[in-house]
């Protein structure tokens, strides 16, 4: 979700170096792109709501259920729609838990929310916890929850702006009370500070084998959007929520260098380029549907609220940690796409909002699904570091002929962590690429090219086509090269 | 008749009915500075246009009454006449037989003393030769003209190097001291006179504002469009109080929209309301709830108290919930109280432990503990003027609780009116079931 402050909100000192960011900025994709066998299908949502769509989830029965940002919870059942709750603050998340329960994210609390009486309305709202500071500004959203295999909770609290008692060192501020810190509810149901240092987490997720990602945006602290695995006690980047650490105080967070912070800072699963790919991205979505929805299962799927488009990631542990990579999926949504939810039919849906920040997609606001009709498209697999270079699959077998040196490019740059408001691309230069090989199964490349820590490695394949002639309706991946292969240092 | 007697009556009569409209104009527009008839016009204003109009003359069915934009003519005249006669094919009755004279009079009164923005609103077009050049002069002039709806059009120049300024009589509220807010405002070159005299300007780099005058002012405003980009020269400029938390009318056509779309309001009419939003006045953290009596009050979930109660319609959440939702609601009647007066635990050292609320016939039922005393509080609307804070304790305990000292409330606890010299501490004793029934009574003015 954008929920970030863009370019009007720059801080003054760093016109200049803004300027010059623009200039050279990349742009987003001005095609429509959309793998073959798939579609985007429009949901109607009740008529004269304002349904902006930012809690999302579906229980075992296909229910859709969402959290508005108005303040409702309605679910979709045999296309119809039906109040549930009303009156919440700002919602922007929702989970179905295992009880059928519901727990809703509002900006003061996280809250469970249930029918006693089973009459198809909600009549019970329950805190479950509020251990934070909200001091009803209004950038302070609070996302998630989502659920670990354990039956720990995760949410993320944003950090406010424009709040005169906060402590700042860029745009966004923390007046203390856990701001920027994600947290844990866990069996006891006891509120624990989990991590801290997030700036705008609005996504959180838990991977097939129960581990909790998020996504933050792209803003002061945070070059570009990124996604992290979350970690109890460690520090993500954004320094202002160090005040609810113990050992630090303002005083002594502003003595702290750069190099400090940057050092003490988690590094990002990926890296999401700014404009090309999200600028405000929304939670991360496995998909779990075994082959319902196409070939990319195990993968994972976000919306960007910018951009209205769909990304997927492409995670492989290296040395033990994950790292991966970023590819564009699908555009052309109707409004700022911020939750994506994978329903037992195998359908992706998605909540969108366009309120306050604004969205390529021109609607204010909407629930839309992504349907695979069964074909098989011809995209971008996965891709896996090797010793040498990178393992590229495709979902469809290549021409022979069209797999060369020159019709691949590749680039690398990385990011430059500080308080301004995002990085341009540092040291970017064309990396040579010196093979290409095509392996016996028809779909895979071995592609040899340096390798450099610390790089965000861009490969360009526009000019490969599959047997039938067909090009990548995506042409470009992104992958974070944090670790080499250990063989290979 | 012949030609010249024709001509003569026809003038006669055209000069007759002016000179008594003029006068009547300005009977009302001197009416309008008086107190005591704008208090009368106030009541019936309240108790027969706000139903279409709104209680804050915004509009709702029927026109918005305050802003500079007068369909059917701004002449006070006018409007009295147009009070009088209605719009039957509009669905507004006409007044006159209804109301006297003296009446109706003051209702145009009320509404002239409620008028917002600028009227006989002029501007006028410099092209500049370049980004740089500040030489405004008279042959520089390309363009000028009225603009009817008394909003600044900054979207008139189709030159790229420019100066242009608005001017008209202004009206700012009476009662309240505001400012102009020029929204995203760092880059740009905004200078405010108001009675010819420069405005210096406050507020910070990205926040620029302009304090105004209370009441009828001569404003102008101009702008010079200087290196800024052109996508971003269409101004938005909104009055506001001076704590920014209220945006109260736009100055220029882009913030009309923007203004507007503050604008969402909830009516508890069948059925109870719960509301959580950012309120004006009321603490983070706060649930708010309306009953059809047109009685409200707010529930906060930090402090387990009662943090306000208001009369009348429930909230205007259209500040909270139209763009990035940075204002707060605004409560839609009058408030009874409200934080830091509230209704509160009188307990020492004990933090409040809010458990949630469920929903009895529609109405919460909040639940909570001080260590370990269990209490849960429901209010009921007994009428449009009495609502009763049921709380349940635990066994026999006696309720210590600190109440609001409000005038306008009388407090009862088993049909005996509390001392309301001494209402910190009240000891409220529990039937046997362990309930405790306090009323609110709104006194009578």
């Amino acid at each position: 979700m954008n929920f970030i402050l863009r370019k009007v909100v720059l801080c003054l000192t760093s016109t200049t170096l803004l300027a010059s960011f623009y200039a050279t900025a990349a742009q987003a994709p001005k095609h429509e792109y959309k793998p073959d066998g798939y579609s985007i299908v429009t949901i109607e949502t009740p008529e004269d709501e304002r349904f902006h769509v930012t809690g999302l989830d579906s229980d075992s029965n296909g229910v859709i259920w969402v959290a508005t940002r108005f303040g409702d919870v309605w679910y979709y059942k045999n296309e119809q729609w039906f109040k549930f709750a009303q009156g919440l603050h700002e919602p922007t998340g929702l989970l179905v838990d295992s009880d059928g329960s519901l727990l809703v994210s509002q900006k003061p609390e996280l809250t469970r929310i249930s029918d006693s009486n089973n009459d198809g309305v909600a009549d019970v709202y329950e805190i479950v916890v509020d251990d934070w500071s909200f001091n009803d500004n209004y950038h302070e959203f609070h996302f998630g929850p989502v659920k670990d295999k354990q039956g720990n909770l995760y949410g993320t609290l944003n950090l406010s702006h424009n709040n005169p008692d906060a402590f700042t060192m860029g745009a966004m501020g923390s007046p203390g009370g856990f701001r920027g810190f994600a947290y844990q509810v866990n069996k006891e149901g006891e509120f624990v500070p989990y991590a801290w240092g997030l700036r705008s987490p609005a996504g959180l997720g838990t991977s097939p084998d129960g581990e909790v990602f998020y996504t933050d945006n792209q803003g002061d602290w945070v070059p570009t959007s990124k996604m992290h695995l979350l970690k109890k006690d460690k520090f993500y980047g954004h320094p202002v929520s160090l005040v609810d650490v113990e050992g630090y105080t303002r005083e002594s967070i502003k003595q702290m260098s750069l190099k400090q912070l940057e050092e003490m800072s988690e590094t990002p699963v990926v890296w999401i380029p700014h404009v090309e790919v999200a600028n405000s991205p929304g939670n991360p979505e496995w998909d779990t549907t075994e082959g319902k929805f196409g070939p990319f299962s195990g993968q994972i799927f976000i919306g960007d609220q910018t951009q209205s488009n769909i990304f997927r990631v492409m995670l492989e542990e290296v040395n033990g940690q994950y790292q991966g990579a970023v590819i564009n999926f699908m555009n052309k949504f109707q409004s700022g796409n911020v939750r994506t939810e994978f329903d037992v039919n195998g359908q992706l849906w998605i909540g969108q909002t366009a309120r306050g920040w604004g969205s390529q997609g021109d609607k204010p606001f909407g629930l839309q699904k992504v349907v695979w009709d069964g074909s098989t498209p011809f995209e971008l697999y996965d891709i896996k570091l090797t010793k040498t270079g990178f393992r590229i699959s495709f979902t469809d077998s290549l021409s022979a002929e069209s797999v060369s040196k020159e019709n691949l490019r590749a680039q690398s740059w990385h990011y430059h962590y500080s308080s301004n408001y995002g990085s341009p691309k540092m040291d970017l230069e064309t990396l040579p690429i010196s093979n290409v090989t095509l392996l016996k199964d028809g779909k895979t490349l071995d592609v040899v090219l340096p390798l450099v820590p610390g790089k965000i490695i861009q490969i360009d394949f526009a000019g490969l086509r599959d047997k039938s002639g067909r090009a990548t309706s995506v042409d470009k991946v992104y992958y974070t090269l944090n670790q080499l292969l250990a063989e290979a240092q | 008749m012949n030609r010249f007697a024709f001509v003569s009556t026809v003038f006669f009569l055209v000069f007759t009915s002016n000179t008594s409209a003029n006068d009547l104009d300005e009977v009302l527009r001197t009416k309008s500075n008086d107190p005591k008839v704008t208090a009368q016009g106030q009541k019936l204003f309240e108790q027969i246009c706000a139903s279409c109009h709104a209680k804050d003359l915004s509009g709702a069915t029927g026109f918005n009454l305050k802003d500079g934009e007068w369909v059917h003519g701004r002449d006070p005249s006018q409007i009295l006449k147009n009070v009088k006669a209605g719009f039957l094919s509009a669905g507004m009755p006409g007044f006159e037989g209804v109301f006297n004279e003296l009446e109706l009079e003051s209702i145009v009164a009320y509404v002239l003393s409620k008028r917002e923005g600028w009227e006989e609103l002029t501007y006028k077009l410099y092209q500049l030769n370049s980004a740089d050049d500040k030489n405004v002069t008279a042959d520089k002039l390309i363009k000028s003209g009225e603009l009817s709806k008394g909003l600044a059009d900054f979207s008139i120049p189709e030159v790229q190097h420019y100066f242009i300024e608005f001017e008209g009589d202004f009206y700012a509220p009476r009662d309240l001291d505001t400012q102009i807010w020029l929204q995203w405002g760092f880059p740009h070159e905004l200078t405010v006179f108001v009675n010819d005299e420069q405005v210096e300007k406050g507020g910070s780099a990205w926040f620029p504002t302009w304090r105004l005058e209370r009441g009828k002012q001569h404003l102008k405003v101009t702008y010079r469009s200087g290196t800024t980009k052109l996508n971003q020269r269409n101004l938005i400029l909104i009055g506001t109080n001076l704590d920014l938390t209220v945006k109260l009318f736009p100055l220029s056509t882009k913030a009309k929209g923007i203004v507007e779309e503050k604008k969402y309001e909830l009516k508890a009419n069948a059925e109870i309301l719960i509301q959580r939003k950012r309120i004006l006045d009321l603490p983070p953290s706060t649930v708010s709830v309306g009953y059809p009596a047109k009685l409200n009050y707010g529930f906060n979930t930090k402090t387990c108290s009662v943090v306000g109660v208001w009369q009348g319609d429930m909230l205007n959440i259209g500040p909270n919930i139209a763009g990035r939702g940075e204002d707060p609601s605004l409560p839609l009647g009058e408030w009874l109280f409200h934080s830091p007066e509230q209704l509160k635990h009188n307990i020492e050292d004990n933090q409040c432990r809010y458990k949630g609320y469920k929903l009895e016939d529609g109405n919460p039922v909040f639940s909570y503990q001080f260590g370990q005393r269990q209490y849960t509080l429901t209010v009921k609307a007994r009428s449009s003027s009495s609502l009763d804070f049921v709380y349940q304790v635990q066994g026999q305990e006696v309720l210590k609780l600190d109440l609001p000292q409000v005038s306008k409330v009388r407090w009862e606890h088993n049909d005996k009116a509390l001392d309301p010299q001494n209402l910190k501490g009240s000891l409220l004793k529990p039937t046997e079931s362990g309930r405790v029934v306090l009323t609110a009574t709104l006194k009578q003015s």
